[in-house]
């Protein structure tokens, strides 16, 4: 093996930011929709519910969680046209990695919404909170502390599983190192960057995680 | 007269186990009741039926002649202190006595602030206003639980065993705060197992065992003039426990 030289990919890198951005964009925007996701799906799993409710709760749950990642996309980006579905590919990303990521992440907000005091709930209920009030004021912001560090987790993997977005017609950062790699046959190289840059990603979530906790820890 | 708050043959049991055995009690506008009893006779339960917090399987409840028994009608009307306190850990101590006025009376901000800094003071805890709960000591914990429950203009003030998770001396802060609203002939039912500092504010006492109330009367009568046998039993296994 030659020693790494990083020189043939140097005329890509105005690409780099675009890449990024997209990476990003589904990241960000994919996360945000499985938190609202989990947050529902969750609070509403940490009830009693109607018989009707709680099965189609549990079975978009075990769905998204016991089919591949990979199957869900194509379904979403291939599959859902055929029922008259189409969206641009950044938007079935994003419906996929939210679905995808809500479905594992509302068992995190649903164990930690179980993990708030019994207690709670009666001091709101004697103090005249209606459920809905208790939920949103009083319990769901202590669950969220107690779920700060899986949530976390959750979103760092959100952004390293964009990658398997490039199989679909966008070019987020691995797709635009497959098409480097095409042009360049540098793969080495190719691929130690986008690790970094991936690493570097859920690295900065790490720290964001730790301050998030580290505020939340003040109560 | 109507009384404040009337209990009906009040039963409840969990499971097999029965723990109320048709509770009947009155309690009038301005009284201060002491409910005492051993561990097990069925007080917290009863005081819990009472609040809402516990279905009662027959019997009813009244709240000034208003049956009340199955709930909602009574929300705001009763206030509850834990033995836990259950303050809201997310909230700083004069965000315990905002949020909720806020979010259930819709009070403006600004009146509710007020509304916070004056109950503060009345339990001496103007001074914590910007803490949080976990940084407080246990007594100071339960006071602003009172003042959190007081915010909503209870008509009646409901203790559940309110100092027994506390050191004495703990304990004696928040029995001066309930004696000071004694004084200002706030309404309460209290669960309590420390008969001694009863007898500095209770206007009656009620006697509960296996479910049922075996004595009602003033301290006088309950600790000094009670021929009733369960009555001295407990009362001298008390005073033991004191020794």
């Amino acid at each position: 093996m030659n020693g790494l030289d990083f020189s043939p990919l140097a005329p890509y890198a105005g690409l780099l930011p675009e890449a990024l951005k997209i990476t990003l964009e589904i990241g960000l925007a994919g996360f945000i929709l499985a938190l609202a996701i989990a947050v529902a799906v969750g609070t509403l799993r940490s009830r009693k519910l109607p018989k009707a409710v709680r099965f189609l709760l549990s079975f978009y749950v075990e769905i998204f969680r016991g089919t591949p990642l990979l199957v869900q996309l194509f379904f979403v980006y291939y599959g859902l046209p055929s029922a008259g579905i189409r969206m641009e590919p950044v938007a079935a990303a994003i419906l996929t990695m939210g679905l995808n990521s809500g479905a594992y992440l509302s068992e995190n907000i649903r164990a930690s919404i179980l993990a708030v005091d019994k207690g709670q709930y009666e001091a709101a209920y004697m103090l005249g909170y209606t459920p809905l009030q208790t939920s949103i004021h009083i319990v769901l912001p202590q669950a969220m502390r107690i779920a700060v560090p899986s949530l976390m987790n959750g979103f760092s993997s959100i952004i390293k599983e964009t990658s398997i977005v490039s199989v679909l017609p966008v070019v987020e950062l691995t797709k635009l190192g497959n098409q480097v790699y095409a042009k360049t046959y540098h793969p080495f190289e190719i691929y130690i960057l986008l690790g970094v840059i991936y690493f570097v990603l859920a690295y900065f979530l790490t720290f964001l995680a730790k301050w998030l906790e580290r505020r939340a820890s003040k109560w | 007269m109507v009384a404040l708050i009337e209990m009906r043959d009040v039963k409840k049991s969990f499971g097999e186990n029965v723990v109320l055995d048709g509770i009947d009690l009155e309690v009038e506008q301005g009284d201060i009741v002491a409910i005492i009893g051993s561990s097990g006779s069925g007080k917290s339960t009863m005081v819990r039926c009472l609040a809402g917090l516990e279905d009662v399987r027959s019997g009813k409840i009244f709240l000034r002649g208003e049956e009340i028994t199955d709930r909602n009608r009574a929300v705001g009307s009763i206030g509850m202190v834990f033995q836990n306190f259950n303050l809201f850990p997310h909230y700083t101590v004069e965000e315990n006595i905002i949020k909720p006025l806020r979010t259930v009376k819709k009070m403006g901000a600004g009146q509710a602030k007020e509304k916070a800094e004056e109950l503060l003071g009345k339990v001496r805890l103007s001074e914590a206003a910007r803490q949080y709960p976990s940084t407080m000591s246990g007594g100071q914990k339960q006071r602003l639980a009172i003042a959190r429950a007081l915010a909503m203009n209870p008509e009646i003030l409901v203790f559940d065993e309110p100092t027994s998770s506390l050191d004495p001396e703990l304990a004696y802060e928040v029995f001066r705060t309930i004696k000071d609203l004694a004084a200002e002939g706030q309404t309460m039912l209290i669960v309590t197992h420390q008969i001694n500092a009863v007898r500095h504010f209770a206007t009656r006492v009620a006697f509960l065992d296996s479910g049922k109330i075996e004595a009602d009367g003033t301290c006088s009568e309950i600790f000094e003039h009670s021929d009733n046998q369960k009555l001295k039993q407990f009362l001298a296994m008390v005073e033991y426990d004191a020794l």
